[in-house]
């Protein structure tokens, strides 16, 4: 007989804590027969607690053709001794007794023998398994009846009720099932963000921690979760996303989000939609749900989808940056798909890609359709994400480029642009009806890679609408910039000039902006990640 | 899905009745925690049935559950990817490996156990009763049973050690392993 280990006692009582975990794995590694005795032993107390369970609810031990053991007398006589030798020692302590003792087993003044301690014991058990700690039988005999169950109700004699292998695998847990509500997320940023009324939480706030079991539903905006892991979600409207009792995971019921992982504790980080179930490995990713199906696309890195419906290891697929997948509703497959309308993909991206922002401005990933006076109307600093990868076969006419502060006549003096390819963002600022002008808007922007121009005049605006806009938006000039209303940084006045600062780096942007009787916008255009 | 058909429902059950002692025990292995291996032994389950008409009755069904359940385990173990109570995904995948193995007897030590359970009385049955039937750890078993902990763990370590011995023994004498 093997020489106890310590991690595999440990194990076998259920006292492995996290180091020991590491511990018992690498100990499991060192040798095959480590690995042959935890399997040995782990099945023993598997099918010690099915024997005993059967024993003491008064059944007989399982009947097989084969003759068992004790049937043959095999019962070795020197383990029966050893058997009584731990009886007896493993009572040596005082005991104190607690409760009404079994019949002919009253208090006695020289202490209690071994067989009466054995008996109580017995009768405690008999007490307890009687009164408060019922607990089920075994997993077997539960799994047993799972599978009865299944069986009768997938046969096709029984009757026409609903699939219900469909209903079990649905492991969409009620919030009900968590046990405890142990804060798991923190809805770290909200930009425009409405909320649909949560029953016993209120409207979640920037800072609130998120427990498990809340599902949150986002009417309008975007808004950015962050895992307790460090994995970072941000949500874009309509959707709904429920925190599930994981410090790195949560439900995507409907609509759009971006995983952000990029720390080592968020990897493994996962999303569950009905259709999919995407594991990060480190990366970022899309993923929108909707009626259909799911949809993932990677940005960087790799992660793994599997089909929510599937048991079948094979239909796990690694979807690499650039590649795109889906699952259909009730699919049990993972389907590559050539490309995701470009929309999904620059949504997708900006919200990946989102600029740190300070001062008086907010970013929006998703553009409005309708930028004209009247239609649109914030009376705030916007940044808008418009293209991404756009390859310029040309050289294009742009006011700003290279470090350094620019204002007034500098703003206003095309200067080509080599042919590149670049990201570009609209800069968007209006007056609400009774603001009046003159009203300063000061912020700074910082990108993730350099600047390489910025279109500040009404003229260069209009002339890039085509190339560098979004087709389905109207932006607030015509295409000759004569619309009547200005659409660039070009109404500076000596009283509240309007500067564009560009950082040595190329990476940051400082505006400093003031309303007037028009639309203030300035395009933003970035080195694209495409880019050699 | 196609439903399995009467005889193929049959079939299922009478193979099931034989692995899944095996098959649970595999999960239990893995997933210590009573519920967590309820949970998972549900889905393998319901899986079986799903698949089942692909099964080749030619082959060992025990093998083939236990595939369903490796893969089960390590989706779960990737839903509660930030438990550090789990075993690694090699570990899960060569403890898949040895239950598919004919290395073990699992029928023959589960027979044998059987019997040598049956011998256990006093302390050391209620030790292992509220251990593996309530999954009650030592601390706990200690305040039960009014003794320290680490006599219970002692005690513990003692009777499985008897049990094994007990059962090597039995199996030795009807020419198996385990």
């Amino acid at each position: 007989m093997s020489e106890p280990h310590p991690l595999l006692e440990a194990y076998l009582n259920g006292e492995l804590d996290d180091q020991g975990f590491v511990d018992f794995n690498n100990w499991l590694r060192e040798d095959p027969e480590h690995l042959r005795r935890w399997v040995t032993a782990a099945f023993m107390a598997n099918e010690l607690g099915e024997a005993l369970s059967e024993q003491e609810a008064g059944e007989q031990p399982a009947v097989t053709d084969k003759p068992s053991a004790a049937k043959q007398g095999l019962m070795d006589a020197e383990v029966l001794d050893l058997l009584q030798q731990i009886e007896a020692s493993a009572v040596a302590e005082p005991v104190t007794l607690v409760g009404e003792l079994p019949a002919g087993h009253a208090e006695d003044p020289a202490g209690p023998t071994a067989h009466d301690l054995a008996a109580v014991g017995r009768y405690v058990l008999r007490k307890a398994f009687t009164n408060k700690r019922v607990i089920v039988s075994g997993i077997c005999s539960a799994a047993a009846a799972v599978f009865l169950l299944v069986l009768v109700l997938v046969n096709p004699f029984a009757s026409d009720a609903p699939d219900p292998v469909a209903s079990i695998l649905n492991d969409q847990a009620p919030a009900t099932d968590v046990p405890v509500r142990q804060q798991v997320a923190t809805l770290t940023a909200a930009y425009d963000a409405q909320w649909e009324p949560d029953f016993g939480f209120g409207v979640p706030e920037p800072g609130q921690a998120l427990v498990a079991g809340r599902t949150l539903t986002l009417k309008q905006g975007i808004a950015e979760i962050t895992t307790n892991r460090g994995a970072v979600v941000v949500v874009e409207a309509p959707a709904t996303v429920e925190l599930i009792d994981s410090p790195n995971a949560l439900r995507l019921h409907t609509g759009k989000l971006v995983g952000i992982c990029e720390t080592d504790p968020s990897k493994g980080f996962l999303v569950r939609t009905p259709d999919m179930d995407v594991t990060d490995l480190g990366t970022r990713f899309g993923v929108s749900c909707r009626d259909g199906g799911t949809y993932l696309r990677v940005f960087e890195g790799e992660v793994y989808a599997a089909p929510a419906q599937a048991s079948d290891a094979d239909e796990q697929k690694v979807v690499a940056a650039g590649e795109s997948v889906i699952v259909a509703s009730d699919a049990l497959r993972v389907e590559r798909v050539d490309h995701v309308a470009e929309r999904f993909v620059a949504t997708m991206q900006a919200v990946a890609q989102a600029p740190t922002l300070t001062g008086d401005i907010r970013y929006e990933p998703s553009i409005p359709s309708d930028l004209r006076i009247g239609a649109y109307e914030s009376g705030e600093l916007r940044l808008f994400q418009e293209r991404t990868n756009v390859e310029m076969s040309g050289p294009v006419a742009v006011n700003v480029i290279g470090p350094g502060r620019f204002e007034n006549e500098a703003l206003q003096q095309p200067v080509a642009l080599k042919p590149s390819k670049v990201d570009s963002y609209l800069i968007h600022l209006d007056t609400l009806p009774g603001d009046g002008s003159g009203r300063i808007h000061r912020a700074t922007v910082r990108f993730e890679r350099p600047i390489v121009g910025v279109i500040t005049s009404t003229q260069a605006m209009s002339q890039t609408h085509a190339l560098l806009g979004l087709p389905d938006v109207r932006y607030g000039s015509t295409s000759d910039g004569k619309s009547g209303r200005y659409t660039g940084l070009d109404q500076s006045t000596d009283q509240h000039p309007e500067t564009v600062e560009v950082s040595d780096d190329r990476r940051t942007l400082t505006l400093h902006l003031s309303t007037g009787d028009g639309i203030d916008q300035a395009r933003v255009l970035i080195e694209s990640q495409a880019s050699p | 899905m196609n439903r399995p058909t009467q005889e193929q429902s049959e079939q299922l059950a009478a193979l099931w009745t034989q692995a899944q002692p095996v098959v649970s025990a595999y999960i239990r292995t893995l997933l210590p925690d009573f519920h967590q291996a309820e949970e998972v032994l549900q889905r393998v389950a319901v899986t079986l049935v799903r698949k089942f008409e692909g099964y080749d009755l030619q082959r060992p069904f025990v093998p083939w559950a236990i595939g369903f359940a490796r893969f089960e385990v390590l989706r779960y173990r990737r839903d509660h990817a930030t438990d550090r109570h789990q075993f690694d995904s090699d570990i899960v995948e060569q403890a898949a490996e040895l239950y598919q193995s004919e290395e073990i007897d699992f029928s023959g030590f589960r027979e044998a156990l059987r019997s040598c359970v049956a011998k256990l009385e006093g302390r050391n049955r209620q030790a292992l009763i509220l251990r593996y039937t309530q999954d009650v750890g030592p601390k706990e078993i200690a305040q039960e049973m009014t003794m320290s902990a680490n006599a219970v763990r002692q005690l513990l370590h003692r009777v499985r050690a008897a049990l094994r011995k007990c059962i090597e023994a039995a199996i030795a004498k009807t020419g198996g392993r385990p």
